[in-house]
């Protein structure tokens, strides 16, 4: 009876928490390099006993729970922290170390759906549409925003990428992880020609100079990956009026946003433009341009994404060029191109680990050429199969792999408007396929240390060589904000289409990249500084017959500096790319440095964003030292130099909402102190004439009105420059 | 016998009772531990140092009992004040921690409307990061969540204060300003003074940064 009731009381009393002997718990909290953190949240796990740590990173508190028991510390900025303790009466002082939270690490980790990579992550620069739209003299072009970062030479007279003594063929443009042959639009020579592709189109643009996975083949120099949009969030509308066209899409998306499409047209005619802003070029007829985008998005299952789109382009120009041959010294040119591109991907999550992505691409592009003497049509047809499997093994351990298969279809057809009746021109035609595996591990044996080991193989039909096996490795250790990384790796890629017709002569031109990588980033600023060594063999020769005989190299360092937090609405970033390079290649008599190469580019581009008045300010200044040039009568091949290029364009947008309406003024000056620009000179065979090839008018003007109805494309601030 | 069979009936009862006082003695230690930093919070004019000593003290309660929905609720809220309060540098962290105890909340009470109000809230504190990138997507975004907080309690006077502050902040040039703001503010101010009084421990923030904003016409 009497202990029954002593059970009762006992249960009572057990049931309160009772009142044990307070244990005083202290100590201090430090980071990695031993600076105090205050703010630090230090307490014993599954309880709330704990405290703050004070500016100096002291910490004390009391505890009655005894034994041993965890302790944790959390940070907003580092990585929590638990410790097995035992509490003992007089505990002495404890000294915490905590590690900083690291994003560029795990970036290296994760692996994207879509095809998109994030492997190379840390390297790569990664812009957004913004970046694209916002840089002065860019004109809203993909490739006129990366021409500012480093790597990248300044060619006036050509538009398409130009990369660390790579010629433009070296660089590949990809879209969903499937090939763009023709990235280009196509018009008359000495004249840049901007990417074909809206920056609107994507959410993600990776361009990589140098020591990229093995998931990219047949690029020498550079890998332009981007990445298509999703589902857009609302149904919407926008119109574009510019100087010399109009631009109006629509984009549907269905209320449970699992299916998606959209249809973008554009036309523009360049004549009254050129007229206006007097354009250097004695066009016959200026360019006309007819553009349809189209997309569709649709999910399948819980795990599955459909994706489709469509481009197609004609386009029409005649000028009087610069022609040594002719009578004249200048005869007409026509270029006429049409162009089609069909890119379907499906992309299925097997589990929350693995990824299978299945894609197909088809690239369509015909060129028409008309001289008075001749006219070549030349088409040239892809088709392209990826397969692409993608996950984690472990925590530790993630594993890419896939296949590229292509074929190609070839046609070159010219035909002598003046020629013999019975001289007939044998049309040239080439079917070929190329098939590519490839197998990427990433192995982080430590927190900080991530390895990378890829193999791509690649073989050709129309090459003489047998199956080239590339490896590519990385490591990359970060310690805090800092990065630093070494790669090295071997690239392949095929002679372009035109000499391949003499079948199984030449081989896989190919060059072995070696780089160390420093970079920095710290809220809103990014450092980077990265030097490389290429060393280029089995290049294509013309002469004195076909081979693959050239060789090259090229050095270089590459610095890049961002600040997007120096003041409220700026945005500004320095570029400046050191390049070494030589090489021998088509009918180089010796090895020297190529037209495509300048020793020194600078970039500074600056973008203020004054968000009260909805008022965006955006500069550039560009320089880049002189390249070479050809001078039939100079004593060594290639040893004359252009004029250095300075120049400085200029940004102005006006951003107003009326109702439901986004509306975007945008006003934008290239060339603003009309400096003449040099970036090459036709010289006649007898030395006698020598013809400057130049920016193609003083300033160039840009005006557009840019609307977009509903609400998804208001983020599409300062939209589609030309 | 008798009396033994009644004492052990006796026991049973108050076994019964002590069972179920754990449980709500459960609720009331961490209404006792919330209740102080609730009242704290509501009080204002806090410093950054106050309102990091706040979130400390809530963290630990909300880890410790992950389904008391205030717990995980006041924690969430105290990290977005702390941002409102922080360098941008910092307030991205902040947001993330505020996100993980919000997530938490919304598990334990999925249909709250106050869990939408505070989502679009801590949108609002990410914009301040870079209005100029962030503003439009996370504008929207932030609507969004507020529209799904009316829709559940269309008289929530935090969801109107919120998307009236968001006006009040967005310049006339993206369809905001504080012209245009004004009838916005006027009407939380009502919604304010219609909403019926709230139980002490339940969300009751709002009301004298609205009147702050309503100080400057």
């Amino acid at each position: 009876m009497r202990h029954i009731l002593i059970s009762i009381l006992l249960l009572i009393a057990t049931s309160q928490s009772a009142v044990f002997a307070q244990t005083l718990i202290h100590g201090q909290i430090k980071d990695r390099l031993g600076k105090p953190l205050s703010g630090a949240n230090v307490f014993i796990k599954g309880s709330i006993e704990g405290s703050s740590s004070d500016e100096e990173g002291y910490f004390s508190f009391e505890t009655s729970i005894a034994g041993d028991t965890v302790l944790i510390a959390r940070h907003i900025s580092m990585i929590d922290l638990e410790v097995p303790i035992r509490i003992v009466a007089n505990m002495p002082a404890l000294s915490l170390r905590m590690e900083e939270k690291t994003n560029l690490v795990s970036e290296v980790v994760v692996v994207a759906d879509q095809g998109m990579v994030l492997l190379d992550g840390s390297r790569a620069t990664t812009l957004r549409t913004m970046d694209v739209e916002t840089t002065a003299g860019g004109d809203g072009d993909v490739v006129g925003a990366l021409q500012t970062l480093p790597g990248v030479q300044q060619i006036g007279n050509n538009g398409a990428l130009f990369v660390r003594g790579g010629s433009s063929e070296e660089a590949k443009t990809l879209i969903d992880g499937l090939e763009i042959t023709h990235p280009y639009y196509s018009g008359i020579p000495d004249i840049a020609q901007k990417s074909r592709f809206s920056p609107h189109l994507f959410e993600g643009i990776t361009f990589n100079t140098g020591g990229y996975s093995a998931l990219y083949g047949d690029a020498l120099s550079s890998v332009l990956a981007l990445t298509s949009r999703d589902h857009p969030t609302h149904t919407s509308t926008v119109l574009a009026l510019m100087l010399y066209g109009v631009k109006a899409g629509h984009d549907y998306v269905s209320p449970e946003r699992r299916t998606s499409f959209g249809v973008d047209l554009g036309y523009s005619d360049f004549g009254p433009y050129f007229g206006w802003i007097g354009h250097r070029t004695q066009w016959l007829e200026a360019p006309v341009n007819q553009t349809a985008n189209a997309n569709f998005r649709q999910n399948i299952g819980e795990n599955g994404l459909l994706k489709w789109y469509g481009y197609g382009n004609l386009s029409d120009q005649k000028a009087l060029t610069t022609d040594f041959d002719a009578a004249e010294n200048e005869s007409s040119l026509r270029v006429k191109n049409s162009n089609a591109v069909s890119l379907l991907t499906y992309t299925h999550k097997l589990n929350e680990h693995w990824r299978i992505y299945a894609g197909h691409g088809y690239n369509d592009n015909r060129d028409l050429i008309e001289r008075p003497a001749f006219s070549s049509a030349i088409r040239e047809r892809q088709h392209q199969w990826r397969l692409h499997l993608s996950g984690k093994i472990s925590d530790r351990l993630a594993v890419n792999t896939g296949s590229d298969v292509y074929l190609n279809q070839w046609d070159h057809r010219t035909q002598l408007l003046y020629s013999h009746p019975t001289q007939k021109n044998m049309p040239a035609i080439l079917d070929n396929q190329r098939w590519d595996v490839w197998m990427d591990a990433s192995y982080r044996p430590l927190r900080n240390l991530i390895a990378q080991l890829g193999l791509r193989s690649a073989w050709n039909a129309a090459l003489r060589d047998d199956i080239l096996i590339m490896p590519r490795l990385s490591l990359t250790y970060q310690a805090g904000r800092n990065a630093f990384s070494a790669s090295a790796g071997n690239y392949a890629q095929q002679p372009a289409a035109q000499y391949l017709y003499n079948s199984r002569v030449l081989e896989h031109a190919a060059v072995t990249h070696y780089l160390l990588n420093f970079q920095r980033k710290n809220f809103g600023r990014t450092l980077r500084v990265e030097a490389y060594y290429k060393d280029y063999k089995d290049l294509m020769q013309t002469i004195p017959v076909l081979n693959a005989g050239g060789s090259g190299y090229a050095r270089g360092v590459d610095l890049f500096w961002r600040d997007q937090v120096a003041a409220e609405g700026l945005d500004y970033w320095i570029s400046y790319s050191y390049l070494d390079t030589e090489r021998q290649y088509l009918d180089y008599p010796i090895q020297t440095r190529p037209t495509f190469a300048a020793p020194h580019t600078l970039h500074l581009v600056a973008k203020q964003f004054i968000e009260p008045i909805g008022v965006f300010v955006g500069g550039s200044y560009s320089m880049a030292t002189g390249r070479p040039y050809y001078d039939p009568l100079s004593s060594s091949f290639l040893s004359d130099r252009t004029p250095a290029f300075h120049q400085i364009n200029l940004n102005f947008a006006v951003l107003r909402k009326w109702g439901k309406t986004f509306n975007t003024f945008v006003f934008a000056v290239n060339n603003f102190t009309g400096r003449q620009q040099i970036f090459d000179y036709r010289i006649s065979p007898d030395g006698m004439q020598k013809i400057a090839v130049e920016l193609p008018y003083k300033r160039g003007f840009l005006v557009g009105w840019f609307i977009s109805i509903g609400k998804d494309r208001s983020d599409e601030i300062l939209s589609q420059l030309p | 016998m008798k009396k033994n069979r009644f004492l052990s009936l006796f026991i049973l009862l108050i076994l019964i009772m002590l069972a179920g006082n754990r449980q709500t003695n459960a609720q009331q230690v961490v209404s006792g531990l919330l209740l102080p930093k609730v009242e704290q919070l509501n009080k204002g004019n806090l410093s950054k140092q106050d309102l990091q000593q706040l979130a400390n003290e809530l963290e630990r309660i909300a880890l410790a009992h992950p389904k008391d929905w205030h717990a995980q609720y006041y924690a969430a809220y105290t990290y977005i004040e702390l941002a409102n309060h922080s360098p941008k540098k910092e307030i991205d962290n902040l947001c993330d921690r505020a996100d993980e105890f919000l997530k938490k909340a919304m598990l334990v009470r999925p249909d709250e409307s106050e869990n939408y109000v505070l989502k679009a809230y801590l949108l609002s504190a990410r914009i301040n990061v870079n209005a100029m990138f962030r503003g439009a997507s996370m504008g929207r975004e932030s609507k969004e969540q507020l529209d799904l907080a009316l829709r559940r309690n269309p008289n929530n006077p935090r969801a109107h204060y919120v998307r009236a502050m968001g006006i009040y902040y967005t310049p006339a040039a993206f369809g905001g300003g504080k012209k245009k703001a004004k009838a916005h503010l006027d009407a939380s101010l009502t919604a304010y003074r219609q909403y019926p009084a709230v139980s002490v421990m339940d969300p009751d923030w709002g009301r004298q940064a609205l009147e702050k904003l309503l100080a400057t016409y």
